[in-house]
């Protein structure tokens, strides 16, 4: 019994916290109670997109991934590039984010990829490694898991390998998909996103979290909304937060 | 000019800015299946419209009266994020309009694409036949030469290992040196031999960045003997200027700086180095490429004038038939009207780029819970003032004035007044279909009575790529939305989309439709397998037991992999009715005979508790099928003809938990089961309202007090 009166003041001292800490929502498109606005300001692991202008906050980033460039539905032989120069990055350890609309690669572009990750090391940056961003299907796990299995192998060692991943992974993915998912990605960053708002109904999802067999990040877009589940901060698989920056006024095309 | 613009492209080294500036914040994207929305989405619809990427509305504008049966609709593979034959994104319209895209230039070295050693290949190869032309290169020099050549590939291999100069590791993660490159030859003596390798010293420094080395060493080769080098090294130090006029533009990040960090003196250099070069090869071989670096030259130096009046005249140019026009689009996209993103759609100048940058003002966010939304920049009157400049396009005048009725004044009668009906026609180009979608649309939102016969008509010449989808969605939501869903699903049903029936068959359809389409032979497996799908299901779940145990026994074979994305859920689902997992920890007979329970007395705790298992069991929680209804205003939304009311698992342990005659081990399973609907999360996963924080604890601190001696009341020791 005093085991169970300690858990539930744990709970109950958590949903305490997480009232306290809730701000008035300005920006979010639907903060309900208890949200809070994504602020880049109060995280320091950020994505940073083609197009987007590096804003002031990226000087207090401890994890950058910049988005390099991408893999398109109508060009399975190379890598478009997005960003025009190297990075040269001093204070931030760095991942290459490519992002990918589909998986039949020719060669060339394996080639491209390692000389682009030889290149951003060569130039002196902290480099982390590789992330895929694909928007693979919960039903595709299976041959998504495939192509990273084949990506795993061609990899120098030295480069970790992330994934960023859909929240509909955790609920719906089959599990024997996601354990092989465990055994060749060293983390999955999970978007609650869309565009450039939080996805409603995220909440429902996060019910499902502890499903992910391996570390795990969750990715936040700026000025979205976002509240904690209780259990998040309890879980080891969990290894904080990402913040998708923003263009200041994104209007465009 | 194709050509024309690959190269100037491949020549500067370019950096694509891509959608994907936008296009992804990421985290998917899945379509709304409805005709229309005043904001900007990550999809796009057939009807050029503000919501649709500005890259995609000029691509159909300029597409403008192009037969528009070309093109095939591109592969939906197992990711495709239910788009269907309706909805598609920008690299979506390139590739199904493009097709050949995918297709590298022989000349093309893939795994240097976008780098300034994209056109090493080529070069070698234009290298190699000028020397054959030059008959005073001995032929010993002309061996040397060429293997030499092999000294550039290097430079472009170790990429930046050479820049820096630092080091690489080799496989085993040591520091090893970056191997020496292969020296020069040495037997060069003729005339035209040292002005070939002197061609290859230059191509060294400017391959290795070494913009000063480079302007120097093809300076000395402008008046070289042999005409391939000399006009090559005209060529080239316009080129070598725009790479120095970038060199110090980019941040930590790699990201390009601005204009104002570019060295305005290196453009000045080589607008002038290009002028020189068209001036004495006016039609030389690298004329197009310089004509296209012109270009460039008038973005580096910030002239947007010039620019945007180079683009009308190229648009007016361009052969809409040939990728070169995606091409040509999408530069206009990042560098004119969205550079880094920003709108800067002040720039648009002619009837096109106007039409694109009054369709983007046009967009606002409509209001939505907590957040205020915003309104569209373009007023009537500003839209009016530009009259004069839509001289001789009536069209296109009148259908953006008619947008700006529909989405921004929704005054839909103007719309009405402003489109003639033109619905009998046999084929639509993409204004005059967006034309006719419009004017359907207003008869929509005025519920016309003749809205439907309008779409049957528009039918009939609906044939260019996502335009009968489109018009379908249009039908379709009329019928759903007047009572008149049979008429989709009769014979001879003029809506033939199957990703339009599965939605509608999964949210609206009763059950006798249901039921008729899983028997239906004529229709695609995957609709027949929703409909069995969404026919067993909703029996079970509106309670609706008797017809359960009727339809229970109708077979479909399984889905193979060609089967539909959208009926794949179903597919993996549709065994669990006859041998899905019955019983874990609360002891329940089969499904059937739980129905049949049910049937007999729907307030049979156990059997309540024993479907509420199979839900549970069988993944058909809210959480687990995904998303839930779609919205009011989308296809699917706006009726369910299944009689009755849904229950969810949340609202049977509700039931137990209040029924005076459940036997003492039921309730506390129910009790067990409600606490564990909020395990470990503390969010609901088992549908229907959230029960309060209060109500959770008086749950847990029943089942403690009342039935203590439960194995239930013993396994749980919090709640959340």
């Amino acid at each position: 019994m005093v085991e169970e009166a300690e858990h539930l003041l744990v709970a109950l001292r958590r949903i305490a916290l997480a009232l306290a800490g809730a701000l008035t929502c300005v920006l979010a498109t639907s903060c309900g109670p208890g949200e809070d606005v994504v602020r880049a300001r109060d995280h320091d692991a950020f994505f940073l997109w083609a197009g987007v202008r590096p804003p002031p906050v990226l000087a207090q980033a401890k994890t950058i991934y910049l988005l390099q460039g991408e893999v398109r539905r109508d060009n399975n032989a190379r890598i478009v590039p997005l960003r025009p120069a190297v990075p040269q990055l001093r204070h931030a350890a760095v991942w290459l984010t490519l992002r990918v609309e589909r998986l039949d690669w020719q060669a060339g572009v394996h080639d491209q990829l390692l000389r682009e990750l030889a290149r951003w090391e060569a130039a002196g940056n902290r480099l982390e490694g590789l992330q895929i961003d694909f928007d693979a299907a919960t039903k595709g796990l299976d041959s998504y898991g495939a192509f990273l299995r084949g990506l795993r192998r061609r990899l120098p060692q030295r480069y970790r390998l992330s994934v960023t991943g859909l929240m509909d992974w955790s609920a719906n993915g089959d599990p024997a998909a996601l354990a092989g998912l465990a055994g060749t990605v060293d983390e999955i960053v999970i978007q609650t996103y869309q565009g450039r708002e939080t996805i409603p109904g995220y909440e429902a999802y996060m019910a499902s979290l502890a499903r992910l067999p391996l570390p795990y990040r969750i990715g936040l877009v700026e000025g979205g909304a976002w509240r904690a589940p209780a259990a998040l901060a309890s879980d080891p698989e969990f290894k904080g937060y990402v913040v998708f920056l923003l263009k200041p006024a994104a209007t465009s095309q | 000019m194709a050509r024309k613009l690959a190269l100037a492209a491949a020549a500067a080294g370019l950096w694509a800015l891509s959608g994907a500036a936008w296009a992804s914040g990421d985290g998917g994207c899945y379509a709304s299946w409805k005709l229309f929305e005043p904001a900007r989405t990550c999809f796009s619809r057939a009807v050029i419209a503000p919501g649709n990427d500005t890259r995609v509305n000029l691509l159909f504008l300029l597409r403008g009266s192009m037969e528009q049966g070309a093109g095939t609709y591109p592969k939906q593979g197992w990711n495709s994020e239910g788009f269907g034959q309706t909805f598609f994104d920008w690299n979506q319209m390139r590739a199904a309009f493009y097709p050949s895209s995918n297709a590298a230039p022989a000349d093309d070295r893939p795994s240097y694409y976008g780098s300034r050693c994209a056109s090493l290949t080529a070069g070698g190869a234009a290298f190699v036949a000028a020397m054959a032309a030059a008959r005073r290169l001995p032929a010993a020099e002309r061996a040397s030469l060429v293997a030499a050549r092999a000294r550039l590939e290097k430079v472009c291999a170790n990429g930046e290992e050479a820049r820096y100069a630092v080091y690489r590791r080799n496989a085993g993660g040591e520091v090893a040196a970056v191997p020496p490159l292969p020296d020069w030859p040495a037997n060069i003596a003729s005339a035209p031999g040292k002005a070939f390798l002197g061609y290859l010293q230059a191509s060294d420094a400017f391959y290795g960045e070494r913009w000063e080395e480079a302007r120097g060493a093809f300076g000395g080769l402008v008046k070289a003997p042999d005409p391939w080098v000399a006009e090559t090294a005209s060529y080239m130090l316009a080129r070598i200027e725009l790479n120095a006029a970038m060199a110090n533009a980019f941040d930590q990040y790699g990201s390009f700086d601005g204009i104002e960090k570019v060295d305005q003196q290196a453009v000045g250099r080589a607008a002038a180095g290009l002028a020189a070069y068209l001036k004495a090869w006016p039609n030389g071989r690298y004329a197009a490429s310089a004509e296209g670096l012109k270009r460039r030259v008038l973005w580096l130096s910030g002239n947007g004038e010039a620019m945007a009046a180079e683009y009308v005249r190229l648009l007016g140019a361009v052969p809409a038939s040939g990728e070169s026009a995606a091409q040509l689009v999408e530069e206009i996209d990042n560098r004119l009207l969205f550079p880094f993103g920003e709108d800067n759609t002040a720039a648009a100048r002619g009837p096109l780029l106007l039409a694109i940058a009054d369709l983007a003002q046009m967009r606002y966010d409509p209001p939505a819970e907590g957040y205020e939304g915003s309104s569209a920049k373009l007023t009537a009157a500003a839209l009016n003032a530009q009259q004069a400049a839509f001289a001789g396009q009536p069209e296109l005048y009148g259908f953006l004035q008619a947008s700006h009725a529909f989405h921004v004044a929704k005054d839909y009668r103007r719309v009405l007044q402003l489109i003639p009906d033109d619905a009998r026609r046999s084929a639509y180009a993409p204004l005059s279909f967006s034309r006719q979608m419009l004017r359907g649309m207003a008869l929509a939102q005025l519920g016309d009575r003749n809205e439907a016969g309008f779409w049957l008509e528009l039918l009939g010449g609906a044939g260019g790529l996502w335009q009968r989808p489109t018009a379908e969605l249009a039908l379709a939501m009329n019928y759903e939305r007047s009572g008149k869903l049979a008429a989709v699903f009769s014979k001879g049903s003029p809506i033939s989309d199957s990703d339009i029936r599965m939605i509608l068959l999964s949210n609206s359809a009763g059950p006798d439709i249901l039921r008729a389409e899983a028997l239906d032979r004529s229709r695609p497996l995957s609709e027949r397998t929703v409909a069995l799908h969404t026919l067993l299901s909703k029996a079970l779940s509106y309670g609706d037991y008797a017809r359960f145990l009727t339809n229970a026994a109708i077979r479909l074979p399984a889905l193979g992999a060609d089967g539909a994305e959208r009926a794949s859920a179903a597919a993996q689902q549709l065994p669990a009715f006859v041998s899905g997992k019955w019983a874990e920890d609360y002891a329940c007979p089969a499904l059937a005979d739980t129905a049949r329970k049910l049937s007999a007395n729907p307030q049979d705790s156990s059997a309540r508790l024993c479907l509420g298992e199979f839900w549970r069991l069988n993944d058909f929680d809210p959480v687990d099928l995904g998303e839930g209804r779609p919205e009011k205003d989308e296809l699917g939304g706006a009726v369910d003809d299944y009689p009755g009311k849904a229950m969810t698992r949340a609202s049977l342990y509700d039931a137990v938990i209040a029924d005076p005659r459940a036997p003492a081990a039921d309730k506390a399973y129910a009790l067990y089961r409600a606490i564990n609907c909020y395990g470990p999360s503390g969010y609901n996963g088992c549908g229907g309202a959230d029960a309060t924080k209060p109500q959770r604890r008086a749950w847990f601190q029943r089942l403690k007090r009342d039935y203590a001696a439960s194995p239930w009341s013993r396994k749980q020791s919090i709640y959340w």
